[in-house]
């Protein structure tokens, strides 16, 4: 990963080196989210990619924290190309499309039940 | 005294025991609340949505986020779904023969039998139909339609193909360095690239056609790419835009618009564009001005380099570009 500061022309750019936080991986695309946050897709991971060029957090780390979200659940496949939909990411992998799935379950004395 | 104390006493404690109720009023309706549980996960959906196709490719989603593109069958079938929540079903396959009537900008490309590109627009998606692999020796008469068609929902709007009726011959107002080439282009020039500029809020398409006869080379295997574009994505010819470009251009596996400029990735590294620059220059020679070494291209009279990066490190390693606000983001395929 590197990052380019887009600048005027007749300005100096500002370019900084590939970062060697992502040595040894390889990014295959780029995605951006709502917030115009940019993710690299690399092998089978989700990375935040930092203005500075460094490698963030994973994406599925950030959705752990965010509760409710199955980490398990998450693919482990190859990711060919992905997607952010209504603020969720679909992902295209060799194994078909994978897409989040909401569940509502209620919380009925001591035990989930579905609530759909 | 007393009797008043004692209603003093009364009302203290009813006062208190209002606000024990309302307090446990509070607690229940923050225990309510907290019943519901809503779980997310990761699902595989339904190989049904996709004709049965297991293995889906590329994934494209206009800019407005309505409309969600989906190629599958090794990129041969395109399928379409409308962005509700439930994305295990409601998917449509859009074909890639248009339907159109074959007029001008409404190419029928009805031997297409591939995507090989997808550019996300505004509120649908340019598509790059033609054969996996354009081959050398390409003919236009018995290879499969090469072109690209507009599509909104899951409906074409408008399509080229790389034909003489849809592209224009004739450089609207661009001095051409090699005449003869204005009477090639659109015979035998499938476009490789397809992008959708946005231009002042409306969206622009961008194409890219490559001799792959080798019809203007000077070297016998340097292809010659072509630009053309057009106002904005209504049915209508596309014009030549430059004419040809340097060797350098063999490849070009990402382009990406931002802000002023146009970005490729290509062999020799990255070329920045400025768009105000494309309708003036008379070829990708004026725009690029790529240097041999560690320079990758320019901005302005600037040049554009990966500080820290050995030549070999760069080349023909970058994946993908994206622009978020004033950054430029570059995918390498190894750091």
């Amino acid at each position: 990963m590197a990052v380019y500061e887009i600048k005027a022309p007749g300005t100096a750019p500002v370019v900084h080196a590939p970062d060697l936080s992502w040595k040894g991986l390889g990014v295959s695309s780029l995605i951006k989210d709502d917030a115009g946050t940019v993710w690299a897709i690399s092998g089978k991971n989700i990375f935040k990619a930092e203005i500075s060029g460094a490698k963030g957090e994973r994406y599925i780390d950030s959705l752990a924290s965010d509760g409710g979200y199955k980490k398990d659940s998450f693919p482990n496949e190859d990711i060919d190309s992905a997607a952010f939909v209504n603020g969720e990411l679909v992902m295209a992998t060799p194994n078909g499309l994978y897409y989040v799935k909401k569940t509502e379950k209620t919380l009925a004395g001591s035990k989930l039940v579905d609530g759909n | 005294m007393t009797n008043i104390k004692i209603i003093y006493k009364k009302q203290l404690l009813s006062l208190l025991m209002a606000a024990a109720i309302l307090t446990v009023s509070a607690c229940g309706e923050k225990k309510r609340d907290s019943t519901v549980v809503t779980f997310k996960e990761f699902a595989l959906a339904d190989t049904k949505n996709f004709n049965h196709h297991l293995v889906v490719n590329k994934l494209s989603v206009s800019g407005d986020g309505k409309n969600i593109y989906l190629t599958a069958n090794t990129n041969k079938s395109l399928f379409y779904h409308d962005s509700s929540d439930d994305l295990n079903s409601n998917w449509t396959e859009i074909k890639l023969a248009t339907g159109l009537d074959g007029s001008v900008g409404k190419a029928k490309l009805e031997t297409a039998n591939a995507v090989e590109g997808i550019s996300a627009s505004k509120d649908g998606a340019l598509v790059r139909v033609g054969a996996p692999t354009p081959a050398v020796g390409y003919d236009a008469n018995t290879s499969p339609d090469h072109g690209v068609f507009h599509v909104v929902g899951k409906d074409h709007k408008a399509a080229w193909a790389s034909s003489l009726q849809d592209v224009e011959a004739v450089a609207s107002g661009n001095p051409i360095a090699d005449p003869g080439i204005a009477d090639k282009i659109g015979a035998n020039l499938p476009f490789v690239k397809a992008i959708v500029v946005n231009n002042g809020g409306v969206d622009v398409p961008y194409l890219f056609g490559v001799d792959l006869n080798k019809t203007f080379a000077v070297l016998p295997l340097a292809p010659r790419w072509i630009a053309m574009t057009k106002a904005d994505l209504s049915p209508a010819k596309i014009g030549l835009l430059v004419k040809r470009d340097p060797s350098a251009l063999d490849e070009v596996p990402e382009m990406i618009s931002g802000g002023e400029y146009l970005f490729m990735a290509t062999s020799l590294g990255i070329n920045t564009i400025a768009k105000a620059d494309i309708a003036k220059a008379k070829n990708f020679d004026d725009l690029l001005a790529t240097e041999v070494g560690d320079a990758r291209g320019r901005v302005g009279s600037d040049k554009f380099k990966m500080a820290g990066a050995k030549a070999t490190d760069v080349n023909n390693s970058i994946s993908s570009l994206m622009v978020s606000g004033s950054n430029l983001f570059i995918g390498l395929l190894k750091t």
